[in-house]
């Protein structure tokens, strides 16, 4: 027996063997490129001759034949496709009803051709909508091929319902072997895959699905429910068929022993031929009596000699004691009572009773007797296989529509929720616990994005507020130092829509001595905008104690280092302008170099060597720097974002286009410089959003002309007006400008003259103080007077566009002054108005 | 300054030389009592070197006088005189030969 075990393992392994092999065809081989249909049919094919093997290689397991062959279309089905297994299991089948002419059974021709083809259909329909095309784990591997093999016994019972007696044979010699090696088979396949591929282990610190849970109670569930029907119909359908059994040999025993004892009265026992007679009429009376169909009834006398042989067997046993029918033990048993014998090699139920010194004693093989439970039990559980089987699905596939179908488009939402996705809104409505499970998801997101906004409104208050602390403390008042003429300084910030780290600063830091100062923090935002707080203090309170720019950035990177933990740093450039001599010692971290103008040539690049940021690391040193600078030349700071700012190409604006901007601008002001390169800016980067800090700083140096300068007082009456013109005119004689600009100037200085003259004071005394500079290319004449605080380049421009009777006269004097001179500029210091008008000369 | 008159019927030529500035523009405008029944005013600027904004002034009066009873010139202006009345958008409003 173990021999025929062994070989049926044997050929379940050459399904699992087989499956291992198409896997790596499939992962390994250029098979996998092959399209789907034609991957599933040769699989198909590679099966279906596995289950022809399978046929083929039938073992004798006594008297009946068992096949591994229906879990090859099994595997293909559950394992590679349903196509595939229906293909093997149709190749298997039609091979199969065939095989009858070279050697197969045809008694299971019908039941084994069906019963693989739809081992085919049914692996199909199970990784379809059972595993959702995956394959299934191996207890469930096991399960299918022992269902399987249930429906194809029963199939075989069915068809052979006719002859129950010798179907039942069959199927109970088969049943093991069939159910263990086909479920054996598709399991073994299943793990071996399972542990090739990995999913076993991807799967071990998973949570297990739902659906998978469902599966495994809902198969526990109906396994322990199969086996309790099974076993009640079992042990009620035992007790029923014994009971049948205790009557029939009941009544067949009651009837002999009547007439033995009917025929015993007649009986004479002195006379011997009276008891042979007798004994001659009891075996007429037996001989004829059967007990269903293979029972007997037989009677013996006080030593157990057998008197009454057996209905059918000719008197074989006649004579002979009861041992040899196997029933000597009876008189064990109380009379009238059922007991078990092996009666004639078989197994039976027995019953005797005694009467007058004879026993009667009747048999029925409890094969008989069991007949019809075996039937019941097959045809019953062939019922509950197809009923529960119908149920777990149902089961199984309603839960999935129901709950675990909703769980996921749940999960669907949450995913784009969590990807940052607020609008998404969960409506899974199809019944009342996941409606209000949506309602309550949505309602969280509703409060949840009231809330950002919230954050985000009060973020972005903040952040403007911070914006505008952060420009407050910029030099934002030009000019800057009206009283002194040496030089002229202007610088711009435009901060990107979050705050940045870009500063401008400027300050006196001595006699004669201006500091001037860009600088980019790394970084954006409050932090930066901290940072950069941090560092201009620090650079101005170290510059204005009158350090040299060197030692100034030395103690500030070694300050800025200290709790530094952010890591940020600066890039900086400092330099200190003495404007009596023109000198500019500076000092650079990192900065991206200044452009330097030298007048009559035009703008180059400062070229020199760059110390390291600051706030970088800590005892770095800088060097100081020397630029003497002449009557008229500039220094352009700026900060990366001006050449970074982009186009909506991402072309950055770079170095070349700031360059000939400058060089065409070149002949304005200072201020109109910046603002004009800052309009180029803007002009070139179009729509495209501003992404980093745009700082700008200009400063010119004019020179000083020792003794030069001069100024008069004088009174500010109706004379004013006369003595000015006649003041400023003596005053620039020698200077290089022509007529029409000499009258220009005139005109100028009369409009302005007559305006202070008239309203400064407002009728009563005071003073104008007149001041002319001559510088090397322009002279500059400022106003100074300490009446009604009025800046005249407020006014607006009179429309001159008007008719004669439209137009009014008011106005047009400053708005003559602006047009005459370079520039005009007007500031109020130590509660004075001082009004500075500016004419270049006229070149040759 | 200086103004020459010259009054021939219904005609008034006036000359003006020298500064037409805030000092001397009242003497100009002094004459405004002699445009009465005159129907043409020839201003003549041959010999005005300068003018500011009150000597505008005193010719937006005579032309706003003018425009009602006749005519207003202004004839041989000079290149710096004439600056500023481009400039001031007066070019638009005055006859100027």
């Amino acid at each position: 027996m173990v021999e025929v075990y062994l070989k049926l393992f044997a050929i379940s392994l050459i399904s699992v063997a087989v499956s291992v092999g198409v896997y790596f065809l499939d992962k390994k081989t250029a098979f996998n490129k092959l399209p789907y249909t034609a991957k599933q049919a040769i699989i198909g094919v590679i099966f279906g001759i596995v289950a022809i093997t399978g046929t083929e290689l039938g073992v004798d397991v006594g008297g009946a034949t068992a096949n591994v062959r229906d879990a090859a279309p099994l595997c293909a089905g559950l394992i590679f496709g349903g196509p595939a297994g229906i293909i093997a299991g149709a190749i298997g089948g039609v091979e199969r009803w065939f095989a009858v002419y070279w050697g197969a059974g045809a008694y299971a021709q019908i039941a084994c051709s069906v019963s693989t083809v739809l081992a085919g259909l049914y692996a199909a329909a199970l990784r379809k909508f059972l595993f959702e095309g995956k394959r299934p784990s191996a207890t469930f591997g096991f399960v299918t091929g022992v269902i399987m093999e249930v429906v194809h016994l029963t199939i075989l019972f069915i068809t052979h319902i006719g002859d129950p007696e010798k179907a039942i044979d069959i199927v109970s010699i088969c049943v093991i072997p069939m159910t263990v090696f086909n479920g054996l088979a598709v399991m073994l396949s299943v793990l071996t895959l399972n542990i090739i591929s990995g999913s076993l282990k991807a799967n071990k610190h998973q949570y297990r699905k739902i659906s998978q849970q469902i599966q495994m109670w809902l198969l526990s569930i109906i396994v322990v429910g199969f086996v309790t029907s099974s076993a009640f119909v079992y042990s009620f359908q035992t007790g029923a068929s014994k009971n049948d059994a205790k009557l029939t040999l009941q009544t067949q025993v009651q009837d002999v022993k009547n007439d033995i004892e009917e025929q015993f009265k007649k009986v004479d026992t002195s006379d011997p031929a009276s008891v042979a007679e007798f004994t001659e009429e009891i075996t007429e009376i037996t001989r004829n009596r059967h007990v269903g169909r293979s029972g007997f009834i037989v009677v013996i006398d006080k030593d157990g000699t057998i008197l009454s042989d057996i209905a059918s067997h000719n008197d074989e046993y006649l004579g002979k004691n009861i041992s040899v029918l196997g029933l000597e033990r009876f008189s064990d048993y109380k009379e009238n009572m059922i007991f078990e014998a092996k009666v004639l090699q078989s197994l039976s139920f027995a019953m005797h009773t005694s009467t007058e010194g004879y026993t009667v004693i009747a048999s029925i093989s409890e094969a008989e007797v069991f007949n019809s439970r075996q039937s019941l039990l097959i045809l019953t559980s062939f019922m509950e296989a197809l009923i529960f089987g119908m149920l777990f699905f149902t089961i199984y596939n309603l839960i999935k529509q129901l709950v675990v179908k909703k769980i996921n488009s749940v999960n669907k939402s949450l995913a784009k929720i969590i990807d940052g996705d607020l609008n998404v809104s969960v409506n899974v409505r199809s019944s009342d616990e996941f409606a209000s499970l949506s309602k309550d998801i949505n309602s969280t997101v509703t409060t949840l994005k009231h809330y950002i906004d919230e954050a985000a409104k009060r973020l972005d208050k903040e952040l403007a507020f911070a914006k505008s602390v952060q420009h407050s403390v910029l030099p934002s008042v030009f000019p800057p130092f009206p009283n002194i003429s040496d030089f002229d300084i202007y610088a711009e910030m435009h901060t990107a829509k979050e705050v940045g780290g870009d500063f401008y600063d400027f300050y006196m830091c001595g006699e004669s001595k201006v500091a001037f100062c860009v600088a980019d923090v790394s970084g954006k935002g409050i932090p930066a905008a901290m940072f950069m707080m941090t560092t201009k203090t620090m650079i101005k309170n170290l510059t204005e104690t009158g350090l040299s720019p060197e030692e100034v950035f030395n103690l500030a990177n070694e300050k800025l280092c200290e709790g530094n933990d952010a890591n940020m740093f600066v890039t900086a450039w400092l330099g200190i302008l003495d404007y009596k001599t023109g000198v500019v010692e500076f000092v650079n971290a990192g900065h991206n170099p200044p452009l330097l103008y030298r007048n009559g040539t035009g703008y180059e690049t400062i070229k020199a060597r760059s110390g390291f940021v600051l706030a970088g690391m800590e005892g770095m040193t800088y060097k100081k720097q020397t630029i003497q600078l002449s009557p008229g030349d500039r220094i352009f700071l700026y900060t990366d974002g001006v050449t970074e700012a982009s186009d909506k190409d991402n072309i950055l604006y770079g170095e070349e286009r700031l360059f000939n901007k400058l060089q065409d601008t070149k002949d304005d002001n200072i201020k109109d410089i910046i603002v004009k390169v800052n309009e180029d800016i803007d002009k070139y980067k179009g729509e495209v959003a501003q992404f980093d800090d745009i700082t700008m700083l200009l400063i010119q140096f004019n020179g000083a002309v020792n003794n030069t300068d001069k100024t008069e007082i004088f009174k500010a009456d109706g004379d004013a007006p006369t003595k000015i013109s006649n003041f400023i005119k003596e005053s620039i004689k020698d200077c290089p400008y022509n007529k029409a600009s000499l009258n220009k100037i005139a005109v100028a200085v009369e409009e302005i003259a007559v305006n202070i003259s008239n309203y400064a004071y407002g009728g009563k005394d005071g003073e104008i103080e007149v001041k002319v500079e001559l510088r090397k290319d322009l002279s500059r004449i400022s106003f100074t007077d300490s009446g009604v605080k009025f800046n005249p380049l407020e006014k607006k421009d009179p429309d001159i566009t008007l008719s004669a009777e439209e137009r009014n006269i008011g106005g047009l004097g400053i708005f003559l002054v602006k047009k005459m001179m370079d520039d005009v500029s007007y500031s109020n210091t130590d509660g004075k108005n001082v009004l500075k008008i500016t004419k270049k000369y006229d070149k040759e | 300054m200086e103004i020459l008159k010259n009054v021939d019927g219904g005609t008034l030529c006036l000359s003006v030389s020298g500064r037409l500035d805030n000092t001397t523009a009242p003497e100009l405008e002094a004459h405004k009592e002699a445009l009465t029944g005159i129907t043409s005013l020839i201003l003549d600027f041959t010999n005005l070197e300068y003018v500011s904004s009150a000597g505008l002034r005193v010719l937006l009066t005579f032309q706003k006088i003018m425009n009602k009873q006749g005519s207003m010139t202004i004839k041989n202006v000079s290149p710096d005189v004439m600056e500023i009345i481009d400039i001031t958008g007066f070019s638009d409003i005055l006859t100027i030969e």
